[in-house]
């Protein structure tokens, strides 16, 4: 079975069902794994690809506060 | 389909591609190993121009970069395909598959860079060498406004492409799965030797993080793992060191890495390593950057929050010249 055979319609729902992603846990903390293909945005909203439509995604609540503006 | 650069006419009515070590020789309307270069009427084209799987805003230790601008937002990028053939690939959905995509020249990469102040991008996500020419010219693009270009890569790209690209690139870490050569035969499906040399070429032009994945079962034997230190030590002990958890994915059941092991592969490595970090896992080591001299925390880590940095690259509390670029 792939691994998004039992993808959910809304990518949200995962949060609130603890979907699992197939084998590797849930797609939230897969969101944060190294390199993942998958992100979150500062509500939490996990996005397969192809994400968001290559807007940009706001990932500092999720990710953590950095301090940025030196940058 | 763009015209592809790197590869040669045979004379048999095929051609030949010469951007990664696998060299595919295909016929009219093959494709290559990586899915993402057909030959047409002896011509070679790339496939995934410009074709945009998937895309947003990391943070940039996420790639996994702790030494370079730590704390920065990187617009992060991929198409589909991979020259590599992982059986426990994370993002084999994109890797391994053909998904929708889409379409994304480089002046709209460069817009929206510009639009929204981006000051890092980031080709990631499956193996970029594999979309050479899309990177190429957004690196190229991209380098003229002052923005920094960072590839994730598997490192299995020949030198000729991989000289012509460094001058664009600021930073790369690459996948070193094992220092077994068997292991590269068997579960990715190519050669350890071109992956070394890449490293050794990287390592000269521009900023270099090393990662491996330690999967059960797989590559987690200690001596072949000490063999991975020792030649990465012999190059520079100051290359950082991204020792990745792993969990089950594609094709791969094996249980996730226990963290027994990654913490014996961490105490292995900072042996003969001045910078090792432990991926995919919370544990009370592995996460800050500390002086190899006076053993001060530069940058603390939690998750993906960054706090302190290392201000002109040197140790605030001795002076120790630290690896990497801090802004």
């Amino acid at each position: 079975m792939g691994y998004f055979a039992r993808k959910p319609r809304n990518p949200s729902a995962m949060l609130r069902t603890n979907y699992r992603g197939g084998r590797g846990g849930t797609a939230f903390f897969h969101a944060f794994r190294e390199d993942s293909a998958f992100s979150a945005d500062n509500s939490g909203k996990i996005f397969y690809y192809p994400k968001a439509r290559c807007q940009i995604l706001t990932t500092r609540t999720v990710y953590g506060e950095r301090s940025l503006s030196s940058y | 389909m763009k015209k592809a650069l790197f590869y040669e006419k045979s004379t048999n009515d095929k051609v030949t591609c010469i951007l990664c070590p696998h060299q595919c020789s295909l016929a009219n309307g093959e494709t290559g190993i990586c899915g993402g270069r057909r030959a047409e009427q002896g011509v070679l084209y790339s496939l995934n121009y410009g074709q945009v799987t998937s895309c947003g805003l990391d943070p940039i230790e996420k790639k996994p970069l702790y030494h370079f601008y730590p704390g920065a937002q990187v617009y992060s990028l991929g198409t589909f395909g991979c020259n590599f053939k992982c059986s426990f690939c994370q993002n084999s959905s994109i890797s391994q598959a053909r998904p929708s995509t889409e379409q994304v020249s480089v002046e709209d990469l460069v817009a929206l860079v510009k639009k929204n102040d981006i000051h890092f991008v980031s080709y990631t996500y499956n193996e970029p060498f594999i979309w050479y020419e899309f990177v190429l010219e957004c690196s190229r693009a991209l380098a003229e406004r002052g923005v920094k270009n960072t590839l994730v890569t598997n490192g299995y790209v020949n030198q000729e492409p991989l000289a012509e690209l460094l001058p664009y690139v600021d930073a790369m870490n690459i996948d070193l799965k094992s220092f077994s050569a068997d292991f590269y035969h068997r579960y990715p499906k190519g050669e350890l030797a071109p992956v070394l040399e890449t490293i050794r070429r990287v390592h000269e032009k521009c900023h270099l993080e090393l990662t491996n994945l330690v999967v059960s079962g797989l590559n987690d034997e200690e001596g072949t793992f000490c063999e991975l230190v020792n030649f990465i030590a012999e190059i520079s002990p100051d290359i950082p060191l991204h020792i990745s958890r792993y969990f089950p994915a594609y094709q791969l059941d094996a249980p996730p890495t226990s963290p027994q092991t990654l913490l014996r592969f961490y105490q292995l490595a900072s042996e003969r390593l001045s910078f090792v970090y432990l991926g995919n896992v919370s544990l009370d080591q592995g996460a800050d950057t500390v002086c190899p001299n006076c053993h001060q925390v530069l940058i603390e880590r939690r998750g993906y929050t960054v706090s302190r940095s290392v201000p002109g690259g040197k140790c605030s509390k001795c002076g120790h010249a630290i690896y990497g670029v801090f802004g």
